[in-house]
């Protein structure tokens, strides 16, 4: 077992861990933080995606261990004042989901590019979700939302 | 899906990984970006006794060599590489997996891995690569042509760690990576890496996803394609029978040096 000390949405989380407990598990079930999805816990799906000092990962392909020192944001961060995020207000507008399952990881892969919203390339947004499995809503309200919330959806 | 147990060392020396290397032996593996080992820890094909984690080792840069080379470090990202402005990693790396994969994913990490359908390797094998690997016996560098033994298979041996990637990059030329996959960022059914002489003499391409480890084929631009996909030894699966892999090995490799 090994001490792991993480900041997650600014919050400092401390356990005792076993190395193979995933970042996510971590998240979930040591942080009680619940919206990080784990669909295929293998790398595919990108449910699990969060942000690792401000780069988008696999939660479910990190050890907690490996995120010692770190800081870890969570899509429940997103709306940290209690308004929706202009990316969730995007998704909100564009029908961007339907069941919702995918929707955290498609937000936090989106987030990852927030900081330089005014510079992101279309192709950028693009390649953001092409990584990210949906299901059931489809791609093309998702993508809207991205291009809406990023200003480069076609007017 | 959750990863057998296992033993977590995360060194902050080189001497100190190797010494965990050498200890654990052929039950230790090495932990750099894990995105595919840590897939394989998860569906258990891989249950090691002992991962030592390779991440804050002081092996993340990236350095052009007075040799003509670039110095690739163990622990650099692949979307740190995809920045360094270095023409034929950045286009063959825009191929690999998604954003999120290369924000941790290695390049010394995809190599040493010896996925067949790798683009990094055989781009590592087109541009002359270099592993230098160090264990606790001392330091060996091994060319990637000798690296890469079969699918997952290479020459590295327990207790050795790769700590830096050297490339050939050849001024002047003009690289391209072309590749047919189900879906952008999977795995490619087969793809190539092409590189063109600023002469437009002999061409060198490297072929992956079309045998059990990558190949190159040297010779002029208009031989290329019949050649090359002769010498493809490609698998059929659900995915894609060996005719049509062949097949695209041929019609990749006239698209590349059209380009």
């Amino acid at each position: 077992m090994i001490d792991v000390d993480v900041e997650v949405n600014g919050r400092r989380v401390r356990a005792r861990v076993e190395p193979r407990l995933t970042l996510a598990d971590f998240i979930r079930d040591r942080a009680h933080l619940t919206g990080t999805h784990l669909g295929c816990e293998h790398g595919v799906c990108g449910s699990c995606t969060v942000l690792l000092d401000g780069e988008a990962v696999r939660s479910c392909l990190l050890f907690a261990v490996q995120a010692e020192g770190s800081r870890v944001t969570t899509v429940e961060a997103l709306a940290g004042d209690g308004a929706l995020h202009p990316l969730q207000q995007a998704f909100h507008r564009h029908h961007a989901l339907q069941c919702g399952y995918c929707t955290p990881g498609f937000l936090m892969a989106l987030a990852e590019l927030w900081e330089r919203r005014n510079e992101v390339a279309d192709e950028e947004l693009i390649a953001a979700v092409d990584g990210q499995l949906c299901r059931c809503t489809g791609y093309a309200g998702i993508l809207a939302a991205a291009r809406d919330a990023f200003g480069t959806l076609e007017p | 899906m959750k990863p057998a147990p296992f033993a977590y060392r995360r060194p902050e020396s080189v001497d100190e990984a190797l010494a965990a290397l050498a200890e654990g032996g052929d039950e230790a593996r090495v932990l750099a970006g894990g995105q595919s080992l840590v897939p394989m820890l998860a569906f258990r094909l891989a249950r090691p006794a002992l991962l030592v984690d390779v991440n804050r080792l002081p092996l993340d840069r990236i350095e052009a060599l007075a040799s003509g080379e670039v110095r690739i470090g163990a622990v650099v990202r692949q979307r740190a590489a995809e920045r360094a402005g270095i023409a034929p990693l950045g286009e063959a790396l825009r191929w690999v997996a998604h954003p999120p994969i290369r924000n941790r994913g290695t390049v010394v990490g995809s190599v040493c891995h010896a996925d067949p359908a790798a683009e990094l390797s055989a781009l590592a094998l087109a541009l002359d690569g270099v592993l230098e690997v160090r264990s606790a016996a001392g330091a060996r560098e091994v060319r990637v042509s000798d690296l890469l033994v079969g699918p997952l298979m290479t020459s590295l041996r327990p207790g050795e760690l790769a700590v830096a990637l050297r490339l050939r990059t050849r001024p002047g030329w003009r690289w391209r990576v072309r590749e047919v996959s189900r879906r952008q960022g999977d795995f490619a059914l087969a793809g190539v890496v092409a590189g063109l002489p600023p002469d437009g003499g002999v061409c060198r391409v490297a072929v992956f996803g079309a045998a059990g480890r990558p190949y190159l084929v040297d010779g002029p631009a208009e031989e290329l394609p019949a050649l090359a996909a002769a010498m493809a030894e490609p698998a059929s699966d659900v995915h894609a029978d060996a005719g049509y892999r062949r097949h695209l090995v041929e019609v990749l490799m006239r698209r590349a040096l059209a380009s």
